[in-house]
């Protein structure tokens, strides 16, 4: 059952992985979703990136929206 | 004309610019536009001076852009970007990423310099147009997702589908058109 469970969770793709990369910036993640996202964020360098760039996107356009109003 | 009208005047085109980038329709954004430098003429009293001209004109054009797109809703929602294969142009079959070089270092660094924000500018135009609205909506207007729903006529997990989306896209233009010149 254990194993059955590591498995799943161990075996999720970037693909499923950055949906739940994009929705943290949405919604609360459930604790199922939180420990798939943090197992798969220890292995996966891809998915650590994609988590740095959604973040810096956000805070790009933060800032792209103050230079406009300033500018 | 008074010094107030004049320097309202001065504004419409930056104006005009962000409504385009909202809204992606001229005809709506110059609505907007109209409906705002109106607004302003009509009380100018109620520019106390404490904030910008322009940061003041910005938060009622944010009014008018969101009565635009209800003005507009069916529209919108009629026409859905089909992008359902962009996934399969990020990701391999067996849900890796296909480009695994994607690593912007210190991005950080580039906020500081006003050709990023450019780029991104062109980047978010050239994403599909309800992706591009919804991602304007949520990071530049900032409406909370529900309010964009409802202006929408989405589902809320339509909605994440489509930021998330906007979101791959933007990744991919930035790394492009930004990120990769630069190593």
């Amino acid at each position: 059952m254990f194993k059955r469970l590591k498995k799943k969770v161990l075996r999720r793709s970037c693909r499923e992985v950055s949906r739940l990369i994009s929705d943290m910036q949405e919604r609360p993640l459930g604790w199922f979703d939180r420990l798939l996202l943090r197992t798969h964020l220890s292995l996966c360098d891809n998915c650590v990136e994609f988590e740095k760039q959604v973040t810096f996107l956000s805070r790009a356009m933060g800032k792209w929206k103050s230079y406009s109003d300033e500018s | 004309m008074s010094d107030f009208a004049r320097q309202v005047e001065e504004l419409r085109p930056q104006l005009m610019r962000f409504a385009r980038a909202q809204l992606r329709n001229d005809a709506w954004a110059e609505d907007a536009v109209s409906d705002t430098v109106l607004a302003a003429l009509e009380k100018p009293q109620s520019f106390t001076g404490g904030s910008q001209l322009k940061t003041w004109l910005v938060g009622i054009l944010k009014h008018k852009l969101i009565d635009q797109l209800r003005r507009h809703t069916r529209e919108v929602a009629s026409t859905p970007d089909d992008d359902s294969g962009l996934e399969d142009l990020v990701f391999a079959p067996d849900g890796h990423f296909r480009d695994r070089e994607v690593t912007w270092g210190n991005p950080e660094s580039s906020l500081a310099e006003r050709q990023f924000f450019v780029v991104l500018q062109a980047c978010v135009e050239n994403l599909p147009p309800t992706q591009a609205r919804v991602f304007m909506m949520r990071e530049w207007l900032e409406l909370e997702a529900e309010e964009i729903c409802k202006e929408l006529c989405v589902s809320s997990t339509n909605l994440w589908v489509l930021l998330h989306r906007a979101r791959l896209r933007l990744r991919e233009c930035l790394q492009a058109k930004w990120f990769a010149t630069r190593h």
